[in-house]
Order: structure tokens, then C-alpha cells, then sequence
């Protein structure tokens, strides 16, 4: 045969077809170069799975081989129907029949040409034992065994020639398949049977050989081409160590190990050199070696077709080596040679698969949701996906594989490190994260390292987290929120329906500039605290009045539910900080739940936040004594905890207890008290009745001064210096009238006494009272900007002013310019709010002053009479709470206000069940007895009849009874309370009562513990403030912690976004968290399917993605719309494995104890009994089987939610009413113990 | 683990009746049930009681009772059996198969339950398939070849011989298995739509008998089990068992749960331990549910 030329070839072959009988990334990749020089018509296999995917794109033609996925194999069929075709010449690729040595032979016998070698030599040097023996008569080194297989006592004999350890190999093994450690003569036999087992099992031939196990070595191969008359070259080394399993995974050229040498590199290419000729081989082949510590090298095995690595090789080189070997097999010279081919760079290529590392790279499929492939110079790519392709389950895991090249290897490893960090596939896992760490990893860096580098390192390669990008996880909230039309995380139910109308989009105008440059603000942060308090006494003397502004706390606590998010404190908080306020009070309360209940923020993230965007002004907080930041009170180290963290943000700390039980305040005291920088704010809590006069509230001052002292080691007139007292009239009750005069006494006391006045708006006199407050000597008042006040909040701060200006003849600092124009700002804010955050009921009451209601609890307590239905019986529940109020005697002020209403709420629904309304009557009747009549002038029925009265209180109110909240402000009520509330057991009620602050008898935490609990349940260390907000209210931390990690900040979407979402074609323009603008485009939103999902599809930053939303229950029952259980709620009970239930033993209302048998799950003719693993109820019950009576099971699917559980506590086990908490002792609906 | 070697294990009877579920054996009454029973017994020789045995691997004889399942249950609840200790009984009242179904036998059958030694990860979701290929690689040493159906039903000439039922509740695994010995139940007695017909098992040593039998067959098992965890990924095991699997390439009807049928051919074994199915060239894998030769 005559050698043809190169372009002889091109000639010959263009506009023939070729096929390449393979798919994915081989496929496209072949048929790129058939495409090329030779413009030749490029024919790919396809099956069924495989005919639409991105891999055929390269193809022109597609040679279709019907549904059977493993038809790749079908080497006779696939030749039938190429001759059929026409095709002039088939390439194997890589996989599949690429090593099959008949293919060749079969291709010549339907007289198409084979682009690989011929059978013969195919056949020889495929062939391990073969090669092996070729080598050695050649003088090529192997690794020292046995020539061919062996017995046991032969395989002794070689072992003690080669010392241990050895391997047996299983003749018909390959890839990393059939191979078995033996590290000691004493395991050589059993080894040896159980090798040959499965190697007969696994390949059909028991038959093992030996060889040396060499254990610390690379992985060398080398690239050569042949052509058929007799021309070899032999390309430099790719090295190819970092493996796993005998996987390769990162492959180099040239090795980048220093130990390789030139003279290496010589002896080697020399021996694959020789092996190549010695069969006359021509195409395509690799020569593999490995290489010990020492260097030396030892033939492992030849590949006899193109290999997954050749592309680095290419890009070494400059060349196309797929297209040399088609024109060689079309009988092209080599074009090739020691003259004319130099290598000029360095090259590197990493595998993307779809494989979980982390979970020991199992292999996964599934849609691929968004595709960003790198790019640039010194990067190429041969992929086989993109967006929207769903990568499927049946073949290999290669998506796609990313190669960069430079004139050195740092320029290489840098490149790929850049290339990985902008290659993003989402949808599937990828080794993409592996790479990034393999990269940085300083040993792969410098070349040092063997092939069990990833064995050795797996730890700290696998420790990366794989998050998408910020704006990404930010667009699939929004895609959530739209789909729904409401917000699930704001709490607030099912707010608004996607078609109803919404406000709007928040496009916010910013105020005209009216900054005062001249504004000197009298008290910032940079202040110490004496030096605050003597500017506030000054200023008071000269009849300046400063103001306190609540708009972003409790103002938006009352009016708003606290959903006031940072968001829009960022876009407020600046100009807050410039109006000339004392304080701005932005944190504590239920603001501080809320944040993580509603709002998704980390509270105190969110006040350093604060004072970084607005750093001038004091930062004030409210806390609840003992309970600080939560409902029930806390140990005293975690108080402490809690306050140095409070500590670090805020300036000014309020703190009350409801029964102004000063001994309550302490521990915060001393945390406060103890720095020169933070001013401690006690605050009496008040109501305005009988009792609760003047002198009460002289001594509760002087208690708290007493506290102070104490705590400060000074004296009680220095510690008078030292603190601001806080006037809390929370529910709005006080008179001017009172107000006056009670400051006028503590004036007259105390005269260097910061005083600072708080109440609220709800009897409609808030204006006059703050202004008799500020006239009688009170120093700061409360107010907020007037676009924030409503109903239950408090008043205006311009009318306050103006009234204490004008009519009171005082004076403020304001920068009143400022006020409006931060007042123009929050006007585009609040309609927001107003729209889905208000309260149920709206508008003054000044009954409250007999009620007692305090701020928002005055809508929402009768809210949830009317959603109750109880709506006819809220008049007499308010006259009741107004008696109440008379008889056991403490504040409405939280946790106070609940208690008192609920006692209400109970004794109201009680009586009307007992006898209707008129039973409901005849209680207040005797409720208005006991307030009217003296004890001596009751009848016998009537103190018969008074018992009623508190017969249906709960377990908060008897608590508080018996003194587990602190000590009653006036004592306790009389005995008939106890026995009315007690029944039978009042006499031990009244005697266990006690007065000792709670804090007394509340044990430590255990920090440890619960931190390490955290941990655990997080996978990873906390942060400080995660923990302390898990200590606080653990359920909602988690809740937050895990929203922030799975959306990232939801303070950068913009309000209607957050409540409303977007409409289909909407765009929104938002920023992530290193401030970098993103824009995210919803092109559709599309009705339900039969899963109850809704698929939204939208773009961020021109990236196309879709995600679907569950909106309501399956109609069909198809297995993509399983709820599927959270392995973290111990109330979940789901399928513990993919199988068969058929048998459920529980229904809806059950109770269950830990332990009892839930279900049973059939798999594998495995019955697994799955167990409550908590005591609790059965809420849900998801699917039912019980396949002895009706022969029917129900598949389940693994983690599948089938049972829910709740609280055992969560209702009365006789009446199933809810039950508010769990240490109620007794039903409050039907009075059944607990 | 694998490379100690088992103690010498122990025939032990059941000398109390245990309450409710079991009624105290005594060697007169076994034999009295079957001729193998008391070819078997004269053969042991003297058979201790269980007396005050403590988490022994030893087989319990027990008298007629509800099912082997309960009673070895029990001694594991009482630490008296541990992991390779069983139960085989002459007679049971209420004998179980999968879901409740009832095992119909009768005396002269192997009737037993083996406790299962916990484990790990995928060799605990393997566990079924482990067992059948143990117990059919050790009738088959004992007798005629045997086969597993996937998962764990063994046949031998196209009929079941013997049946498995694994049972886990929390710590404690048992295997119930069930040997046509002397007797199989004809087809009319099998429920309808069974998969298969019944036949009987037949050792090689004619004259061995239950309990004889049932001591070979956890001795091959025991070591079968040590050796395979020990020497081999749960891969390997795999590729191991289906070189035993019935019906592979053959076409079967299959049944998930009441409403799900379809025809497809058996491919072999997923990764996971499934059957692999090929249904109109979309591969399947079954992981509960039950197959049927068409």
C-alpha cells in the first residue's frame, strides 16, 4: 500500500459519512473533527434517551438505535445499519466497543474502515498476560509477578520472590476491577479462593495472577500514534496520580512531580516506543507505567484507542489528534515527527462528573437547572450538557471535561482555579467543588504527592459547602413568593392570592435634600455615659425636652406585628439618625423574636448593621427582666450571656418586670451597670387603679435605687445619678393628671433623676399626657415620625413637640427638616405594612383605661375572641378584665396583659357553656359584688358564688397566683382566689406561695451542651449569635438559620417583592450581599399541575432557571409531589426506605408513645417496624395500608413523610382543645388534669 | 471479626413453656410429631436444657408454638439468645410468612428462626438478599441445587423449597425460615396468585431430618455470612449473588402494590440490591413488590 498524503485524504473523505458509534462527550467530540478539515458528514449513534441530547448537536446525521439504552453494544447491528448508510469508516470513541477486538474485523468485513488499530495487534496488546510477556522478551520493565495465572502454591512461590504485599489480579478484571491485597503470606490462601470466587463470579474466569503491590507511586502514560508504515511518535507523559479507585480524575502533561526527569521521560517514551513497533500497530494508543518513589518504572497496560485524557495532550502539542487518526486509518503518513512537532505548553484537565463527592461520589441525575460554562483564554471544554438537559441515570457520570493550558504549570493551576470558579452547573452535584479544593491543595500545587493523594486527603477535600451563589438562591425565593402570591415566611397566612390586586411596585423617591449642615446633635454615641446623663440634666434645666424615637420598634411592634423589616431600616435608619434624637429604640421585645419568627433576620446582625448605617445616635432596647428576650424567665447565665451580646450593640437598656419586682432586674443590672458607656434604664410598670398611686410608685423607685446601688457599690443618691428611669405605661391608661403629679413627687425625691416617659396612644390622650410628663420635669419622652403612628403605638413626634413648645412653653433640639423628610420616606413605606400587617381591629379605646389592653394586644386578644366565635361575648370579656384588674393586682404589661386576658377569655367561655349567656351575666353580676360589697357583708351564696369566678383559669394564672413570676406588687390577692382557682387543693396552693424572685430557684444552663447540640444539628460550628438566639427561641433560630443559608438575606429584596412578589414579566433589580446588582426577569408562572406545583420560570443576570412550587395538594399520584419528612423534626415519621407499607396502625388523634410500633414497610421481604420516635399525637396520617384485610400495599418512597406527629401537649386528651403551653397542669377548656 | 473461629454450637430444648407463645418441648414430643424428629433426636443423643444459657449462638429446640418469630424474640428480649442463636420448632400454630401471610407446613418441615447479627449501611439493606444466597449456597451443598428468586425465595427445579421472612424491630433482626422437608403444600392450598408451585427439598444424606438439617444449614450460613463481610464490598457481594439468581433474562409479570402491572424481564441486581428490570427497554428497578413468570 502506498502512503497517502494528508490532503489525499481530505480529499478523499470530504462530504462522506463517518460515524462515530458512540455518545456524550466522545461523541461530539469526534465529530468535531470530522467536521473540520475533512468536512465530512459527521453520523452519531443515538438510542432513544440519547437522540435529543446537546451531545448530538455536533452531529449531521443521528443513526438511530430504538429504546434498548445498552444498544451502544450492538456492534453487528450498528455495522448492518452503517453499511446500510453508507458509511465509509466507523470510530469507536472511548467506552462501549471501542476495546472489543472484533470490532476492527468486523468493519473490515463489511468493508468500512475501522478508525483504530487492526484486530491483531488490538487483540495483543490489549491483552495484560499477553502484553506482559511481550514486554518482558522486549526489555520493557513490568511489575515483578507472575507471567500468567497461577495456583496457591505458585502464587507463594512468586510472592516470596517479590516480597510482600502483592496483589492477585483477576485475568478477565480491568479498569481498577478484580484487584485483591494481600499484605502477608498468612492471608494468602483465604485471599486467594475468595479472589477466584469472585473473579469467576464478576468476569466468568477465576483464573488469578500475582503481582508486587507497589505502594507509593504516579501514574505515567504516554500518548502514541502510528501510522501503518511503520512511522511511531511518541508524545510526552501525562501524568495522571491523582486517581480514585484506579478513577482517574485530574490528569497533567507534562508531570509536574519533580522527580520526573528528562532522562525519565526519554527511557520511558523509548519503551512505548518499542512496544508499539514490536506488534506493528498503527492508530491510536496509550502506554501506561507506573512510577515508585525511587523512579523506577514499571509497564501496567496499553490502551489501544483514544482516551478520555487526549484533549491535554492536543493542547501540549497544538494538534488534533482524533483528526490524525482518521486520516492514518485512511492511510495518511504520520505527520508527526521529532522535527516538526515540539511541545510548547502545559496542560491540565479535570473531570466533571455528576457525582457527590461528599457522599462518596455516588453518581446522580436529574435536571440540570442552569449551565454556565467558563471560558477564555487558556481554557477548553468538551461538555455533553446544558440547561434545561435532564442528565440521565443510565450511562457514565462524565458531563463534561474542562481543560486549561499555559506556558507553566502555576499559570495552568491558576487558570483552572479561575475556569472552576466560573464553571456553574445547578441541578445535579458535580466534582466542580471537589477540583476547587484539589486545586488549593499545597501538595497538588507543588507536585508532590501519589495516587492515594485523594484517599490520603479526604477529609479536607471534601470539607467545601455547596451553596449556590447568593443571587441565585435570593431569585428562588422570589420565585416562591410569586408562585404563591403570598409570603410563607412572613407568618401571616395566606394573605393574598396571586390574582389579587397588589399595591404595587416600591419605587422609593428620596426626600429633597434639607440636611442642616449646621445640626449639631447634643447627645451621640461617642459619648460616655455620665457625660449623657449631665447633658440631659442641663438641658432639662434649661426646659429642653428630648425625644426618644420607637418607629422602627415599637411603634411598627403595635401597629405592624413587628414585620417592619432592616430592609427598610437601611432606607430609614440614616435620616433617623440625623433628626436630633436622644435615642432611636430599635431593638428588644417581640421585635427580637419576630426578627427570626417573620422577618428572617438575625436580630443582632441587624443592630450592628444599625450602627453602621446610622452610627451617631444612642441605640435603645427593651428587655423583660427575667424573661429578657423571651416569654418565660431565664437562668442567670444565660442572661448574662444574653446581655454582654445586647451589650456589644445597644447603648441604652430598658428593662421592666410587670411586677416590678426589682430583685427581676438584677442580674441585667449588673451587666449594665458595670461599663461607663451603657446607660441602664429601669422602668416602673404602671397602671393607673386603686393602689397603684404615688406613693406605690415612690417605693418601687426607691427599690430600684436601692437595687442600683447595690449592683454599683455606691450610694443610692449616686446611683440617682447614674440611671434614667423608664415611666412605662404600656397599655396607655395614665392620666396627664397622674402623670403629673407623679412626677412631680419623683422630682421632688430625686431630683437629679433622669426621667424618661413612655406610654402608649390607645386612650387617645397621649399628646397631653406627654406634654403634663415633660412639664412636671420628665427629661426624654417617646415619640415616632408620623407616618408610623397609628392607634396602639405611640404618638407623633411633631405634635408632641409642638404641643410641649406652644402650649407647655418647653423646648427640643429637633432638626424638625429632618423629621419631615424622613417622615416623606416612611410615607412610601408604610402602605405596605398597612396593607398586610395591620391589626384586626383599628382606632382609639379609651376604655382601656378600664380593660387595661395594652398596645397591639388590644386587637389581637379580641381578634382571636372573634375568630373563636365568641365575638357576642367580647363586651362581657372586657368587663370582666376590667373586675379582674381589681381583685389580683399586678400590670398589664407582658407576660401580665396575656395572663389577665386569657383568665378572662376563660372564665367568660366557661360560664357560657355552663348556662348561656345568662350565666355569663350572673358572673359579672358577682364579679361586681366582690369589687363593691367588704368581705364581712357577703352572704353565704355569695361567697359560694364568687368561687366561679376563677374556676376555669389556666395554669399562667395560677402560677402567677402562687408566686412563681415574682412577688405581687400589692401582696396576694385573699384566699377565696386560691380556692376558687385551686379548688380542693387551695389550702397547698397557698401555702407553697412564695415571693422570691424566680431567678433564685432556676438552675444553670448547660452552655456545653446545648452548644454542642447546635452544632450538631447544624453540621457546623455557630456562630456566637446563632447560639444565643437558639437559646432564646430555638425552634425560630433554626428556622432562620436554615432560611439564611438556604436564600441567603432577604433584606435585599424590596418591600413589594417581599409581600407580593412578582408578576409574570416583572423585573426586579435587587443587590446581594456584597452589594453587587443583580436583575431577576419572571417569564413565566404557570397554573398548577397535577402535583400541585406550579414552575416558575425566570432569568437572574440573563441565566435562565425555572423552580417549581408546591401550592397544594397532588390531584394525581404521581411520586414527584411527595412530601417528603425533615430529618430534623423529630415529629416527622417518613419511610425509612424505598418499599412497600402494609400496615399502619395509627389514626388522626392517637396518642402515641415513644417507641410503639407507627407502620411497617415491606422491602426486599424485609418487614421494618418504623417507631414514634417521640410521645406525641398523630396529626397527620399520610398514606394508610392494611394489607391483611384488603391485599393492598402502598409503595413509599425513602425519607417520604407518612406520619406527623405533634406535641403530646398540644391538646386536652379528653376535650382536644389546644393547649396554650406546655406546663399547663389542667385543660382550661373542660378542666381535665394533665 | 470474620477470622475468629465459632464456638462449638449447642442443641439446647426449651424446658419451660414460655407464656403465651411457646409450650415446653420435651424430646418425646417432637419425635412423637414426626419419624425424622425422632430419627433426628436418637441421633443427638442427649440434648441439654436451656436452663440459665446466656447470648448463646445455640439452637433452641421449643415445642409446638405460634411462630419461631415470637419465641425467638423473646430470648433475645431476655439476653438469652445472641446473633446465630435460633429456634426451630416441630409444629407452628400461626406460622408467617411475608405480610402476614400465613407459611403453611407441617411436622418434618424445617421451621426456624435465626437471629440476625446487626449491620451496617448497605449490607443492612442487603440483608435479605444475603440470607438467600447464604441459605441456598447451603441447601445447595446439602442436596439438590438451589436458586434465589429475588429477593430471597429458593427454589430448586422452578418450585419453592424454602422461604425466608426477615423481620427488623429496633435492635433485633430475625430471619424466619421455612424448609419443605418432608412435605409441600399442593398448589390448591397456596394462595391465589402465588408465584410459584411448592416442592420439597431433598438432601443428599436421606436420612437427615429437621433438626439435623437446620444445624448444617446455620452452620454453612454463620460461616458463609463471616466470610463474605469480611472479604468482600457489598458490590462485590452483588455480583457474587447473581451468579445464584433464578430467572434472570426470563419475562415476568410484576405487581406494585394493588394497581401497578406490567410486563418486563429480569435483568439482574441494582446497585442498591432492586431487581433489575427491563420494561420495554426502560430500565426498571423493582425494590418491593413480587414478580411472576409469564
Amino acid at each position: 500500500m502506498r502512503a497517502k498524503s494528508f490532503e489525499q485524504v481530505l480529499e478523499e473523505v470530504k462530504g462522506k459519512p463517518i460515524l462515530v458509534a458512540n455518545r456524550g462527550i466522545p461523541a461530539r467530540r469526534i465529530c468535531r473533527s470530522i467536521t473540520e478539515m475533512f468536512q465530512a458528514v459527521a453520523v452519531m449513534t443515538a438510542t432513544d434517551v440519547d437522540k435529543t441530547s446537546p451531545a448530538t448537536t455536533g452531529a449531521h446525521e443521528l443513526l438511530l438505535l430504538g429504546e434498548d439504552p445498552r444498544a451502544y453494544l450492538d456492534l453487528d447491528r450498528i455495522i448492518k445499519m452503517a453499511k446500510d448508510r453508507g458509511i465509509v469508516a466507523i470510530h469507536p470513541g472511548w467506552g462501549f466497543g471501542s476495546e472489543d477486538d472484533s470490532f476492527p474485523k468486523k468493519c473490515e468485513e463489511a468493508g468500512i474502515i475501522f478508525i483504530g488499530p487492526n484486530q491483531g495487534p488490538m487483540r495483543l496488546l490489549g491483552n495484560k498476560v499477553a502484553v506482559r510477556k511481550l514486554a518482558e522478551e522486549i526489555g520493557v520493565p513490568v511489575v515483578p509477578g507472575s507471567p500468567e495465572a497461577v495456583s496457591i502454591p505458585e502464587a507463594r512461590k512468586i510472592a516470596k520472590e517479590i516480597g510482600f504485599p502483592i496483589m492477585l489480579k483477576a485475568e478477565g478484571g480491568g479498569g481498577g476491577r478484580g484487584i485483591y491485597e494481600v499484605y502477608e503470606d498468612a492471608q494468602l490462601e483465604s485471599a486467594f479462593s475468595k479472589a477466584s470466587a469472585l473473579a469467576k463470579a464478576s468476569f466468568g474466569n477465576p483464573r488469578l495472577y500475582v503481582e508486587k503491590l507497589l505502594t507509593s507511586v504516579r501514574h505515567i502514560e504516554f500518548q502514541t500514534i502510528a501510522d501503518k508504515y511503520g512511522n511511531v511518535y511518541v508524545f510526552d507523559e501525562r501524568d495522571c496520580t491523582v486517581q480514585r479507585n484506579h478513577q482517574k480524575l485530574v490528569e497533567i502533561t507534562p508531570s509536574p512531580w519533580p522527580k520526573f526527569t528528562p532522562e525519565l521521560r526519554k527511557e520511558l517514551k523509548g519503551y512505548a516506543e518499542k512496544l508499539i513497533k514490536a506488534v506493528g500497530y498503527h492508530s491510536l494508543a496509550t502506554v501506561e507505567f507506573l512510577v515508585d518513589k525511587d523512579g523506577r518504572p514499571y509497564l501496567i497496560e496499553v490502551n489501544t484507542r483514544l482516551q478520555v485524557e487526549h484533549g491535554i495532550t492536543e493542547c501540549r502539542y497544538g494538534i488534533d489528534l482524533v483528526e490524525e487518526q482518521i486520516a492514518i486509518s485512511f492511510g495518511s503518513k504520520l505527520r508527526f515527527g521529532e522535527q516538526n512537532t515540539k511541545p510548547y505548553l502545559h496542560a491540565m484537565q479535570v473531570r466533571v462528573n455528576c457525582e457527590d463527592p461528599q457522599d462518596n461520589f455516588s453518581p446522580n441525575a436529574g435536571l440540570i437547572t442552569s449551565y454556565v460554562s467558563p471560558g477564555g483564554q487558556g481554557v477548553r471544554i468538551d461538555s455533553c450538557i446544558c440547561a434545561g438537559y435532564r442528565f440521565p441515570s443510565r450511562y457514565d457520570s462524565a458531563a463534561a471535561l474542562l481543560i486549561t493550558y499555559g506556558n507553566s504549570w502555576d499559570k495552568t493551576v491558576m487558570l483552572m482555579r479561575r475556569a472552576l470558579r466560573e464553571y456553574k452547573i445547578s441541578g445535579v452535584k458535580t466534582t466542580i467543588n471537589f477540583h476547587r479544593e484539589v486545586m488549593k491543595h499545597p501538595d497538588f500545587v507543588a507536585g508532590e504527592y501519589d495516587t492515594n493523594f485523594v484517599r490520603l486527603h479526604k477529609d479536607g477535600l471534601m470539607s467545601y459547602t455547596d451553596q449556590e451563589p447568593e443571587p441565585v438562591r435570593l431569585a428562588r425565593l422570589v420565585a416562591e413568593i410569586s408562585a404563591r402570591g403570598y409570603n410563607p415566611y412572613v407568618s401571616l397566612g395566606e394573605y393574598r392570592g396571586r390574582a389579587d390586586k397588589r399595591l404595587g411596585r416600591f419605587q422609593l423617591v428620596k426626600a429633597p435634600d434639607t440636611a442642616d449642615a449646621t445640626f449639631e446633635p447634643r447627645i451621640t454615641r461617642a459619648m460616655k455615659r455620665d457625660a449623657i446623663l449631665d447633658a440631659l440634666r442641663e438641658d432639662r434645666a434649661k426646659d429642653i425636652i428630648h425625644f426618644c424615637d420607637t418607629t422602627t420598634r415599637d411603634i411598627t411592634q403595635s401597629n405592624s406585628g413587628n414585620r417592619f423589616r432592616l430592609a427598610e431600616d437601611r432606607i430609614i435608619g440614616p435620616s433617623l439618625d440625623k433628626c436630633g434624637f436622644f435615642s432611636l429604640e430599635n431593638g428588644g421585645g417581640a421585635h427580637f423574636h419576630v426578627a427570626m419568627l417573620a422577618n428572617m433576620t438575625y436580630p443582632f446582625t441587624e443592630a450592628k448593621e444599625w450602627n453602621q448605617f446610622a452610627p451617631g445616635t444612642l441605640k435603645q432596647i427593651l428587655i423583660r427582666s427575667t424573661n429578657v428576650l423571651g416569654y418565660k424567665p431565664q437562668p442567670k447565665n444565660l442572661m448574662r450571656l444574653t446581655g454582654e451580646m445586647i451589650c456589644e450593640h445597644y447603648d441604652v437598656i430598658r428593662c421592666f418586670d410587670f411586677l416590678n419586682h426589682v430583685e427581676n432586674m438584677r442580674p441585667f443590672a449588673e451587666v449594665v451597670l458595670h461599663s461607663d458607656k451603657h446607660i441602664f434604664e429601669p422602668a416602673l410598670s404602671m397602671s393607673w387603679a386603686k393602689g397603684f398611686d404615688v406613693p406605690h410608685y415612690l417605693e418601687v423607685t426607691d427599690a430600684i435605687l436601692n437595687m442600683c446601688a447595690s449592683v454599683m457599690g455606691v450610694s443610692k443618691k449616686k446611683a440617682s445619678r447614674s440611671i434614667i428611669l423608664g415611666l412605662k405605661d404600656m397599655a396607655g391608661v395614665c392620666p396627664p393628671r397622674f402623670m403629673r403629679e407623679l412626677i412631680s413627687a419623683l422630682v421632688a425625691k430625686y431630683p437629679e433623676l433622669v426621667i424618661h416617659s413612655h406610654r402608649h396612644y390607645t386612650d387617645g390622650l397621649f399628646v397631653p399626657t406627654m406634654g403634663a410628663a415633660a412639664k412636671a420635669g420628665a427629661h426624654i419622652v417617646d415619640t415616632a415620625i408620623g407616618s408610623s403612628v397609628r392607634w396602639y403605638g405611640q404618638g407623633e413626634v411633631l405634635s408632641t413637640a409642638a404641643y410641649i413648645e406652644d402650649e407647655m412653653g418647653l423646648k427640643t433640639l429637633l432638626d424638625k427638616d429632618m423629621i419631615r423628610a424622613t417622615n416623606f420616606t416612611l410615607k412610601q413605606i408604610m402602605p405596605y405594612y398597612d396593607k398586610y400587617c395591620s391589626p384586626y381591629f383599628q382606632g382609639i379605646d379609651h376604655d382601656v383605661v378600664r380593660h387595661g389592653m395594652p398596645g397591639g394586644a388590644t386587637s389581637s386578644s379580641q381578634e382571636g375572641a372573634m375568630k373563636q366565635g365568641y365575638i357576642h361575648l367580647l363586651p362581657y370579656m372586657l368587663k370582666f378584665l376590667a373586675g379582674t384588674r381589681k381583685i389580683v393586682r399586678y400590670h398589664d404589661v407582658t407576660p401580665g396583659s396575656q395572663i389577665t386576658w386569657n383568665t378572662s377569655f376563660l372564665a367568660v367561655t366557661g360560664a357560657y357553656k355552663r348556662g348561656g349567656e345568662r350565666e355569663v351575666r350572673r358572673l359579672l353580676n358577682v364579679l361586681d359584688i366582690v369589687n363593691l360589697a367588704p368581705e364581712g357583708e357577703f352572704t353565704d351564696n355569695e361567697r359560694e358564688a364568687r368561687l366561679d369566678l376563677y374556676r376555669d383559669s389556666n395554669d399562667a394564672f395560677r402560677n402567677l397566683l402562687l408566686g412563681k413570676y415574682g412577688k405581687l406588687p400589692l401582696g396576694f390577692p385573699p384566699d377565696w382566689v386560691y380556692q376558687s382557682a385551686f379548688g380542693t387543693e387551695w389550702k397547698a396552693a397557698v401555702e407553697s406561695r412564695t415571693e422570691a424572685s424566680p431567678l433564685e430557684t432556676l438552675p444553670d444552663m448547660d452552655l456545653a451542651a446545648e452548644e454542642s447540640t447546635l452544632d450538631a444539628r447544624l453540621g457546623r460550628k455557630a456562630t456566637p449569635e446563632e447560639f444565643v438566639l437558639y437559646l432564646n427561641h430555638p425552634g425560630d433560630a433554626l428556622k432562620t438559620i436554615e432560611f439564611v443559608e438556604t436564600y441567603g438575606d432577604a433584606n435585599n429584596l424590596p418591600l413589594d417583592v417581599w409581600f407580593e412578589g412578582l408578576e409574570r414579566g416583572e423585573t426586579l433589580l435587587f443587590q446581594s450581599r456584597a452589594g453587587k446588582p443583580h436583575v431577576m426577569r419572571i417569564t413565566d408562572i404557570s397554573e398548577p399541575d397535577e402535583q400541585g406545583c406550579i414552575t416558575v420560570r425566570y432569568s437572574v443576570d440573563s441565566e435562565t432557571m425555572s423552580h417549581k412550587v408546591k401550592v397544594r395538594d397532588a390531584v394525581g399520584g404521581d411520586r414527584e409531589a411527595l412530601e417528603m419528612a425533615d430529618p430534623k423534626n423529630v415529629y416527622h415519621i417518613g419511610s425509612p426506605s424505598n418499599g412497600d407499607l402494609w400496615v399502619m396502625h395509627v389514626r388522626v388523634g392517637d396518642t402515641v408513645k415513644k417507641g410503639e410500633e407507627i407502620l411497617n414497610i415491606s422491602i426486599m421481604k424485609q418487614e421494618k417496624s418504623v417507631y414514634a420516635p417521640v410521645s406525641g399525637v398523630v396529626k397527620r396520617v399520610l398514606k394508610n395500608a392494611n394489607y391483611q384485610e384488603d391485599k393492598i400495599m402502598v409503595p413509599v418512597k425513602e425519607g417520604e413523610l407518612l406520619v406527623e406527629l405533634g406535641p403530646a401537649q398540644a391538646g386536652c386528651p379528653t376535650c382536644k382543645a389546644p393547649l396554650a403551653s406546655e406546663d399547663f397542669r389542667f385543660c382550661p377548656v373542660c378542666g381535665q388534669k394533665i | 471479626m470474620g477470622g475468629e473461629v465459632p464456638m462449638t454450637r449447642h442443641f439446647r430444648i426449651l424446658d419451660s413453656a414460655l407464656d403465651g407463645l411457646a409450650q415446653p418441648a420435651t424430646l418425646a414430643g417432637p419425635g412423637a410429631a414426626h419419624p425424622l424428629w425422632a430419627a433426628d433426636l436418637e441421633a443427638l443423643g442427649a440434648v441439654p436444657e436451656l436452663g440459665a444459657a446466656r447470648h448463646c449462638r445455640d439452637i433452641v429446640l421449643c415445642g409446638p408454638c405460634a411462630s419461631t418469630m415470637d419465641v425467638a424474640r423473646r430470648l433475645v428480649e431476655e439476653g438469652v439468645l445472641a446473633p446465630f442463636g435460633s429456634v426451630i420448632t416441630p409444629e407452628q400454630t400461626a406460622g408467617r410468612g411475608q405480610l402476614r401471610r400465613a407459611w403453611l407446613s407441617r411436622p418434618g418441615n424445617v421451621l426456624a428462626t435465626l437471629v440476625c447479627p446487626p449491620a451496617d449501611g448497605l449490607w443492612n439493606d442487603l440483608r435479605p438478599l444475603v440470607l438467600g444466597y447464604l441459605f441456598a449456597e447451603a441447601l445447595s451443598a446439602l442436596g439438590q441445587a438451589v436458586q434465589v428468586k429475588w429477593p430471597n425465595d429458593l427454589l430448586s427445579g422452578g418450585r419453592k423449597v424454602a422461604g425466608i421472612l426477615v423481620e427488623e424491630r429496633k435492635d433485633c433482626v430475625l430471619a424466619g425460615i421455612g424448609v419443605n422437608l418432608g412435605w409441600a403444600p399442593p398448589a390448591e392450598a397456596l394462595r391465589e396468585g402465588h408465584c410459584v408451585d411448592a416442592g420439597e427439598f431433598v438432601p443428599s444424606d436421606g436420612a437427615v431430618g429437621p433438626v439435623r438439617l437446620w444445624g448444617a444449614l446455620v452452620n454453612h450460613v454463620e460461616t458463609g455470612y463471616r466470610t463474605l463481610l469480611e472479604a468482600f464490598s457489598p458490590t462485590e457481594f452483588l455480583t457474587i449473588f447473581r451468579s445464584r439468581m433464578a430467572w434472570q433474562g426470563r419475562r415476568v409479570l410484576v405487581r406494585e402494590g394493588e394497581s401497578v402491572r406490567y410486563e418486563a424481564v429480569v435483568r439482574g441486581i441494582s446497585a442498591e440490591g432492586g431487581l433489575l428490570l427491563d420494561r420495554a427497554g426502560r430500565e426498571v428497578v423493582l425494590l418491593a413488590g413480587d414478580v411472576i413468570p409469564v
